[in-house]
């Protein structure tokens, strides 16, 4: 039962989370966010015992692309057009 | 605009939701995902076929162990790419960007990274060397290693991750990874077994057919974490730098 | 050697690139020699195992990745990789286009894309070892993968080329991948209703499995498989990101791409179908075989229509590469045995047809420095060889016996006409007249005077206005020379010697029961 609630807080958290990384105009801001939903994506895997898929998300979801993303937009524009 | 693309996602989401409706019970021991030979045979049998405790990692890299090769070909074709279309021979006079500040590298925060870049390396060799027995393996201890370089790049400048890591030295271990990795499968092919079956390498090997498998998923983990940890780094280098590989973030 | 020939196929260019990558950063010039030695192994890999396949009793040879042999495992624990005739055909092809392309790209990368051999040819190879290992894989997951191979080296070659290259690139990344995405999706959804990843165990486990049919999981994983596939071939409403991504794509690049990638794609819908899904499950089961066939009759009109608007010589390939997508996934879906024979002919036929097009192409744009109709005067009597394989090409795509695309589209006719789909047939002779129209154009802006706005430029009989300067014999290089006349070589032997091929098909389509299939076989 304990479970099932942190399941259904962390599915809602993922779907609040992936809507303001849409709705954010500043691209840093939705890039950060992005990073917090992969990490929400590892507390989902790791709580459903899949526990390699949650190290490769926590490294690589919310680590790398994080990095990567922000790095690239510091050379683009940061306001998003929509 | 907006909205008309809203419609696709909406159908989408319908799609999928429909979908659903038809699903097994979570965890249901009956559904096909978990009946099938397949997976009964992975659960049954991983132990007695590679002697490898952690069955993701025999999944990963023996049962499907081409599927790995190919994705580590992805990562490298990842980097390849990123450099093929940025990388700037002309020479050209590089335009500074608008936001670019020269600021003296932060103190505390140099410090700090001096005494962490270390552990992370550390903790690297070992997510890779223990991915037969915990979760972990190629991948994650690349990736953490290639973030221990660009944790350098990012609390000093980029000239100085790219000293103890030069981008053609990236692109040499990147290549060098895929070739461990293929190069294990050739062996083992040229010992009498198919591509990749690593328990030919029993001929070579002073151990049993079993570990043969277990050290070889080894050999093919190291080929992954070179490759990974270089791309990785070769990633951030050139896009923090469009390119030109200089300067700070 | 020969009974790891289809690892061979992967490993030659797969090894060629590492060291193509490796090598070239000391020297960029042996990039190209690797590149092609890679690639001539690769095919001789390929001519070696469709020889096994046809020298086996039950036409197919199977690989097992990892020694995870069929008679001490259960199906599915290794990847297998399964050549049967259809598979080993179109790998042959995508070989044979590689080889032929390989040998073509030395002077135009060296043009286009200074100094960066060492990244062009390592990426160029590993699409090939993309590209055949969706041909003979036997694995969905796998099968995955290696689009992945495919897309990203693709991404990466076209973006090598100018400035607007990677503007199209762009749209090409998300569309791509959205395709992928949605491929991988149903993926996942299969494994949930089946099990297992094994193309066979699938097929297996749905023929043996009460009510799977009609089960909503498996529609949708099906609809989805399909969705994606068809983003990633181009079929017309979705292939808003092809024609500007092998327009400004690097020459080498859009040979390799255009004739080969939407093919592949298209062999991909016909092994789900047939292979995977099953013919029962794909066209009686769902809602879709009723659905795109008509889709089909919109998306060849309309392409075609494009392609009439067009006043360049790529961009109006690409466009004609949608309508031809048309076609071949309407011969699939028309759901008749002669429409499924000409389909696969097609693909073959196709693809050869599309490289001899955009090689010419090519050597067009490499002597007079622009694609666009008016500049095209006088090329006969300047390149007559590179015109004739163009011309080779263009009558093949208009369907002039005896080239290969007149048997095919013959195959695509008969099967609208056996199964009564009068739209598809209307829709292929429509865009047949198109493509007369677009090709017999073309000729007449190189033998006539008269330019797009209707202007005499000539003074009288004979006369281009045209210097004796701009008219002298002058071809282009034997390196670029030689792959077009041998593809155009390749179209004419293939149309003469259809018989076998269409032998070969037969023989593969055998057991899958589709309806209007000859009572004698």
């Amino acid at each position: 039962m304990g479970l099932e609630i942190i399941n259904t807080l962390i599915l809602l958290l993922l779907v609040v989370a992936a809507l303001v990384a849409l709705r954010v105009k500043d691209l840093i801001t939705a890039s950060v966010v992005f990073g917090v939903y992969s990490f929400l994506m590892c507390l989902l895997w790791a709580e459903m015992g899949a526990v390699d898929v949650a190290f490769t998300e926590a490294t690589v979801g919310a680590g790398i692309s994080t990095v990567v993303l922000v790095a690239t937009i510091f050379n683009l524009k940061r306001k998003s057009s929509d | 605009m907006k909205n008309t693309s809203l419609i696709p996602v909406v159908l989408v989401g319908f799609l999928l939701f429909y979908a659903s409706t038809d699903f097994p019970e979570w965890g249901d021991p009956q559904s096909p995902a978990s009946s099938s030979p397949v997976s009964s045979h992975f659960i049954a049998k991983t132990g007695v076929d590679t002697e490898v405790p952690n069955m993701v990692t025999a999944v990963l890299a023996d049962y499907r162990g081409f599927d790995t090769m190919l994705e580590t070909v992805v990562v490298f074709i990842a980097g390849m790419a990123v450099l093929a279309i940025l990388r700037n021979f002309s020479r050209k006079k590089p335009v500074k960007r608008g936001h670019e500040v020269s600021v003296e590298p932060d103190l505390i925060v140099t410090n700090t990274v001096r005494l962490v870049v270390p552990v992370i390396q550390i903790f690297s060799f070992y997510v890779l060397a223990h991915g037969h027995v915990s979760p972990g393996g190629g991948f994650q201890g690349g990736v953490l290693m290639g973030a221990s370089f660009i944790l350098i790049a990012l609390s000093w400048d980029l000239e100085r991750a790219l000293t103890r890591f030069p981008i053609n030295r990236c692109m040499v271990v990147a290549a060098l990874g895929i070739l461990l990795y293929a190069g294990i499968g050739v062996l083992s092919m040229a010992l009498g077994g198919e591509f990749l079956d690593y328990a030919e390498l029993e001929k070579v090997l002073p151990v049993s057919r079993e570990m043969a498998r277990y050290h070889a998923m080894l050999g093919v983990e190291i080929g992954v974490g070179f490759t990974v940890t270089a791309i990785m780094f070769a990633l951030y280098a050139n896009l923090s730098s469009r390119g030109r590989l200089e300067g700070g973030l | 050697m020969m009974e790891n020939s289809i690892a061979w196929i992967l490993l030659f260019p797969l090894f060629g690139a590492v060291l193509s990558s490796l090598l070239g950063m000391a020297n960029r010039k042996v990039c190209w020699p690797i590149g092609v030695l890679s690639a001539l192994g690769a095919f001789g890999a390929g001519i070696m195992t469709l020889i096994r396949v046809i020298d086996s009793p039950d036409h197919m040879v199977v690989y097992l990745f990892g020694g995870w042999t069929l008679d001490s495992f259960p199906r599915g624990v290794g990847i297998e990789f399964r050549a049967d005739l259809l598979a080993i055909l179109i790998t042959l092809i995508v070989l044979g286009v590689g080889l032929c392309v390989a040998i073509y790209s030395k002077l135009p990368v060296e043009q286009e894309t200074p100094e960066k051999e060492g990244f062009f040819y390592p990426l160029f190879l590993l699409q090939i070892t993309g590209l055949a290992g969706i041909c003979l894989t036997g694995d969905a997951f796998n099968l995955y993968v290696l689009i992945e191979v495919a897309a990203l080296t693709g991404y990466g070659l076209i973006a090598m080329g100018s400035k607007r290259a990677a503007a199209a690139t762009f749209n090409y990344v998300i569309l791509g991948t959205i395709g992928a995405s949605l491929y991988l999706l149903g993926v996942g959804y299969l494994y949930i209703k089946t099990g297992t990843l094994n193309m066979v165990g699938i097929n297996e486990f749905i023929g043996a499995t009460e009510g799977l049919k009609e089960s909503p999981t498996m529609q949708v994983a099906f609809v989805l498989i399909c969705l994606g596939i068809l983003i990633k071939m181009a079929f017309f409403p979705l292939h808003a990101w092809l024609p500007n991504a092998y327009c400004h794509a690097p020459t080498a690049t859009s040979c390799l791409l255009a004739p080969l990638v939407t093919k592949v794609m298209i062999y991909v819908m016909i092994r789900m179908v047939l292979t995977v899904f099953g013919v029962d499950f794909s066209f009686e089961s769902t809602l879709w075989s009723s659905v795109l066939p008509w889709l089909v009759v919109i998306a060849i009109v309309s392409a075609a229509v494009m392609a009439l608007a067009q006043r360049e010589i790529k961009r109006m390939l690409t466009y004609l590469i949608v309508a031809e997508v048309g076609y071949m996934v309407g011969g699939v879906w028309i759901y008749n045995y002669y429409g499924m024979v000409g389909s696969i002919f097609h693909i073959i036929s196709d693809a050869c047809m599309t490289l001899c097009l955009f090689l010419g192409a090519g050597l067009i744009l490499r002597k007079c420095k622009t694609t666009r109709f008016d500049g095209l005067r006088g090329l006969f009597s300047k390149m007559p060889l590179t015109m004739t394989g163009f011309f080779v090409g263009g009558f093949s795509i208009i369907g002039l016996p005896p080239t290969c695309g007149f048997f095919s589209k013959w195959y695509l006719i008969t099967g609208a006409m056996v199964a009564e789909r009068w739209e598809y047939m209307v829709a292929l002779l429509f865009s047949t007249m198109v493509m007369v129209v677009l090709f017999f154009r073309l000729i007449e802006r190189i033998h006539l005077a008269v330019n797009e706005s209707g202007e005499n430029l000539g003074k009288g009989h004979g006369d281009l206005g045209l210097t004796k300067e701009q008219t002298r014999f002058s071809e282009g290089p034997l390196t670029m020379l030689v792959p077009l006349l041998s593809a155009a070589a390749v179209v004419l032997a293939i149309g003469i010697y259809n018989q076998e091929f269409v032998d070969l098909i037969e023989i593969f389509l055998d057991p899958f029961d589709l309806p209007g299939e000859p009572l004698s076989k």
